[in-house]
């Protein structure tokens, strides 16, 4: 007993994982919330103003983190598709079927971050360089796993659906990224250049540190808790969940 | 307090810096308080029907 | 090879007896290009300039509209599940399918570019290039679509859903296309772009079969 297999089968098991995490998430939203808080405030007040870009440079410190973890959401999706498509793991499904709309919610933070920070330095809100538009591909990259879902009356049916889906994407993601920087190097208006990105002082990057670190313990707890909604959803009928609310009854 | 304004203000770029922070903190906010909200609701939904049900 | 043929010879044959349903990709290729026309005007500074963009994107919409109903009547008449049932290689079966899907779509508009290209005023030394990299790219976009359309074979609601889902892995595709065309009008090389659409689609020929082949599978396992 206690093997891996072991513990892989008891993950797998909504029962065990809804009684399991619920303290998980408590701590996860502390420790990142708590990371944030640090992060921001080192970033916002502690940080000196960049020399290039003056203060709007903050923004970096939203931007960064959550373009970061929108992809990262996104890769995790695709490994828990590969897991649902191999075991027919059920708790895989249920992590897409919740990270999903986490996922897309970061994107949209991050383009519009994006887009609040180019109109001071870019003087546009909005530039075809190879990040922005493959993020907005991520954006449709999610809607379409949430959309798929949302289509497919069977539950069954949707989940191996959508897992090929997101493994169908996840093996797109580099070509998309690849052809987009082709295409920004025939495109790119000569107003606006990258190349003298300076070089990120320390003293610039532990507040980045802290923030990415925060908001991934954060978002493992969001992700983690909307999957408890899941499981309880498909759950309804169990006897498990039936204890649940007779001892809430009392 | 004159501190707190140039502060503030970020060099000019005060109200760009400032409505990131302000989605963000809403966004993160709403994110994490919706399964929560949901997950009670359901507990609650669940509640009311195994009233009707057992009745005892 | 059996699967492949007989699947290829049955379809064509399908297609080629409902007539109208087949000539609808052409149609609307027609169609979307003179609505094109209409809204940006015959101005003969711009339309030469936006015209291989625009043959590319109309192209590109031609192959997802049509592959909408790849497999639907299939699901619907119950042959999709004699195939899956058969126990040759499901990947050449849809290979087949595919193939005969892109001869009566994305061959056809392919073959009428050069005259889609006269009639929106585009520069003659185009032609060529626009030809060879729609020959190129139609079977990628045909390859990508089937993999939409299986995952929502059945679903009753293909349209916009397969949109969603399909369009986002056409960019590599659209870009290096048209990126191609705008090179031989700017008067540099077309190796770059021409030597990845065929990577494209060498990649989705041995690829997306078995992502189709699995996702029919998911649709009629229940």
């Amino acid at each position: 007993m206690g093997s891996i297999k072991d513990v892989f089968h008891r993950m797998g098991s909504p029962r065990f994982f809804y009684h399991g995490s619920s303290l998980w998430v408590r701590g996860l939203y502390i420790g990142g919330t708590l990371g944030l808080i640090i992060g921001s405030f080192w970033g916002l007040a502690l940080a000196p103003p960049d020399k290039y870009q003056g203060d709007s440079f903050r923004i970096m410190y939203i931007h960064v983190p959550s373009a970061h973890l929108a992809e990262m959401v996104y890769f995790a999706c695709a490994v828990a598709g590969f897991v649902y498509v191999v075991w027919r793991m059920k708790m895989a499904d249920v992590f897409i079927a919740a990270a999903a709309p986490v996922g897309a919610i970061l994107t949209l933070l991050s383009l519009a971050s994006g887009i609040l920070w180019g109109m001071p330095t870019w003087g546009t809100g909005w530039v075809w360089d190879m990040r922005t538009t493959s993020v907005l591909v991520l954006l449709f990259l999610f809607f379409g796993l949430i959309a798929l879902r949302q289509a497919i009356p069977r539950l069954d049916r949707a989940a191996y659906s959508v897992a090929i889906l997101a493994l169908v994407g996840v093996v797109n993601i580099p070509i998309i990224k690849y052809s987009v920087e082709w295409f920004t190097t025939l495109h790119q208006p000569a107003s606006i250049t990258f190349t003298n990105e300076p070089t990120i002082e320390t003293s610039m990057l532990w507040p980045l540190l802290f923030n990415t670190t925060g908001l991934y313990i954060f978002i493992a707890g969001v992700i983690l808790a909307a999957m408890r909604v899941e499981v309880l959803k498909r759950e309804q009928a169990t006897e498990w969940v039936r204890d649940i609310t007779r001892s809430m009854q009392r | 307090m004159s501190d707190f304004y140039t502060w503030a203000a970020m060099g000019g770029h005060g109200l760009y810096v400032w409505s990131v922070y302000g989605i963000s903190i809403v966004a993160l906010v709403v994110l994490g308080a919706w399964p929560l909200r949901a997950e009670k609701k359901l507990l609650v939904r669940a509640t009311e029907r195994t009233d009707l049900e057992g009745g005892s | 090879m059996g699967n492949f043929g007989v699947q290829f010879r049955r379809d064509l044959l399908v297609a080629i007896r409902g007539r109208t349903e087949t000539a609808n990709p052409i149609a609307f290729f027609v169609l979307a290009l003179s609505l094109f026309v209409f809204a940006v005007g015959t101005d003969s500074e711009t339309l030469p300039r936006v015209a291989p963009g625009v043959v590319w994107v109309v192209a590109l919409f031609a192959a997802m509209l049509s592959t909408e109903n790849l497999f639907h009547r299939d699901h619907d008449d119950g042959s999709l599940e004699l195939m899956l049932l058969d126990s040759r290689p499901l990947f050449l079966g849809v290979l087949g399918k595919l193939l005969a899907h892109w001869c009566v779509s994305g061959l056809p508009v392919a073959i009428l570019s050069p005259l889609a290209a006269v009639f929106i005023n585009a520069p003659f030394e185009i032609i060529t290039i626009l030809v060879g990299t729609l020959l190129l790219g139609t079977p990628v976009l045909t390859l990508i679509g089937g993999i939409g359309a299986a995952l929502t074979a059945g679903l009753g609601r293909g349209g916009l859903l397969l949109a969603v889902l399909v369009m986002p892995l056409y960019i590599p595709v659209l870009i290096f296309g048209s990126g191609a065309c705008y090179r031989v009008l700017d008067g540099a090389t077309v190796t770059g772009p021409v030597l990845w659409l065929t990577a494209l689609l060498a990649g989705s020929i041995t690829l997306a079969p078995f992502a189709i082949g699995a996702a029919l599978r998911g649709s009629q396992e229940y």
